[in-house]
């Protein structure tokens, strides 16, 4: 079930976005939609609900809404959900894109939303599995894989390429700039499948449409009024591990010569007005192939953790402690007045000089169990790799929740998913630990 | 969508200031831009990328042919960028794409304006 606020202080907009959403789903489906109309509503409900998608109205001054964006993308740590934007104007449109952090997944003109917005949320149902929350992405398996077929729409294309950067981003996987390239490449290869793979647009075509100032999406459309190119799907896979994600893109056109494809670095061809996007495209991935045909491309990118991202905000004035193999992080029977938060390295929990689990970045916290009870260390800790903790005390702990309550409710959060796991891990054999 | 375009002069230096994700797939408000920025009176036309957080090939292209057009007519086209960060997504795309062997780019656009000046333009 899809939860969805829509932020708009105008109730025909929020029937029309709730109208459209629908659209995208099956009967099947249920959607249920917030409508918020407060700039303080809209902050609570982001902040403790911590929603998976927010449809934000950008045409509604009296709603602040770029205020409630400020406030989501203070602290990228909590940068959960995607956003949907809508606003009446291209003019609009322009503020929204210097907020360059935001993780928005499309903006949609007002006019647009009956045509527009059924799509992405077509889209956001078949890959839903990467727009979990990040505590609840701490469950995922760590390969995640989709194959999926797109039709011969730029939008989606866009909006694939905006969904996983945004995707790779919250979870740590590449960090500002590596996002925007991301972007790139996917908006560049997936067009390209588009255009030159299933509707054959040529280079010659594309020149004298550019030299023109034409769109292509209009040239598209025509092509796409004969059925044996509307037909054409885009194979699009990827798979998502955590060292690097891998992705492949198929058209179902001809294929093109890849090996002949004028070089736009030299003199002749620099002023050339296309032809760089798969120059682009392999200077920000890493090993970008094509095969022998022309109309599949592979490529890769490695993960490179972002540090703004990999600390809570209320925690980043603290220097973070640095620690070996062997270092002992936290000895069984100490007094427990402390936690600490695991920006980096992977931990073992002893008891009895037993091995009883191995913890890492993904747990976020180190020995928050006896912290939160009051209780002596009932476990010890010893780093198995380097590895970076930050230590926060007690006092430190309260007056950060004082001043960002929801870090509360995602440490209370993350307590549950625990309890649920164990229970989980349990079910099959005997009756949970911890019933509800 | 090309989200953030913004056309200004100072003097005689005609800006075309680019912000966000400047995609023209689908969208001619650049090519629309590029032909007012052509019309307009400067000598010298600056094209202000430092905001950019990506641009599509298509976009470039487009920026490309201007530049084109202009060198043509012999006037003057400079490329803006602020960011030296070899990581910033505008610094590598002129160094992938070798954009420097064809168009001017200076670090400042205050120097455009104060070169324009000083040559009694």
């Amino acid at each position: 079930m899809f939860t969805i606020p829509i932020i708009s202080c105008n109730d025909e907009h929020i029937a029309a976005i709730s109208a459209a959403l629908r659209k995208g789903l099956l009967p099947s489906d249920t959607v249920e939609t917030v409508p918020i109309s407060t700039t303080g509503e809209a902050t609570d409900y982001l902040n403790m609900e911590m929603p998976d998608l927010a449809c934000i109205d950008f045409s509604c001054e009296a709603l602040k809404p770029f205020d409630i964006l400020d406030s989501i993308i203070s602290d990228p740590w909590l940068l959960h959900a995607g956003i949907i934007a809508t606003c009446n104007s291209r003019e609009g449109a322009q503020q929204l894109a210097e907020m360059r952090k935001a993780n928005i997944i499309d903006v949609i003109l007002s006019s647009e939303i009956d045509e527009i917005l059924p799509k992405i949320m077509s889209i956001i149902k078949s890959n839903r599995q990467i727009l979990f929350q990040r505590v609840i992405g701490m469950d995922i398996p760590s390969n995640i894989s989709a194959a999926i077929q797109l039709e011969n729409d730029l939008h989606s294309a866009s909006c694939y390429a905006n969904l996983l950067a945004n995707f790779l981003y919250t979870t740590n996987k590449i960090d500002h700039e590596g996002k925007a390239s991301f972007a790139m490449v996917m908006h560049e290869l997936l067009t390209n499948a588009i255009e030159h793979g299933n509707c054959e647009i040529s280079y010659d075509e594309k020149t004298q449409l550019l030299e023109s100032g034409g769109a292509v999406q209009d040239l598209i459309r025509k092509r796409c009024t004969k059925a044996e190119i509307r037909d054409r799907r885009v194979q699009f896979e990827y798979t998502i591990t955590s060292e690097s994600s891998r992705f492949s893109i198929e058209d179902q056109g001809m294929g093109f010569n890849w090996r002949d494809i004028p070089d736009p670095r030299n003199p002749e061809n620099c002023l050339l007005s296309h032809g760089r996007g798969i120059l682009m495209a392999r200077a920000f991935t890493k090993s970008l192939t094509f095969n022998d045909a022309g109309n599949r491309v592979e490529f890769e990118v490695e993960h490179v953790i972002p540090e703004d991202c990999v600390m809570p905000g209320i925690f980043r004035d603290i220097e973070p402690t640095i620690v070996v193999p062997g270092d002992v992080i936290l000895r069984e029977g100490d007094i427990s007045d402390y936690i600490f938060y695991i920006v980096n390295g992977v931990f073992e929990i002893l008891v009895a000089e037993k091995i009883v689990s191995t913890l890492s970045e993904e747990d976020i916290f180190l020995g928050e169990m006896s912290f939160l009870l009051e209780h002596r260390r009932t476990a010890t800790v010893v780093a198995k790799s380097a590895g970076r903790l930050i230590k926060v005390t007690k006092r430190e702990f309260v007056e950060a929740i004082k001043k960002k309550p929801h870090y509360a409710l995602l440490l209370a959060r993350l307590l549950a998913q625990r309890i649920e796991r164990i229970n989980a891990a349990h079910s099959a054999e005997e009756a949970p630990v911890f019933p509800e | 969508m090309s989200d953030a375009i913004q056309l200004s002069q100072t003097g005689t230096v005609d800006v075309l200031n680019l912000k966000g994700r400047v995609c023209a797939q689908g969208d001619d408000r650049l090519s629309t831009t590029l032909e007012e920025l052509e019309r307009m009176s400067g000598v010298v036309k600056a094209i202000d990328l430092t905001g950019i957080e990506f641009i599509d090939s298509y976009a470039l292209g487009q920026i490309l042919y201007f530049c084109s057009k202009n060198r043509e007519k012999g006037m003057r086209t400079v490329f803006v960028n602020a960011s030296a960060e070899e990581e910033n997504y505008v610094h590598k795309l002129i160094e992938v794409a070798d954009l420097r062997q064809v168009v001017e780019i200076v670090a400042d656009l205050n120097t455009v304006i104060t070169d324009d000046q000083e040559s009694g333009n």
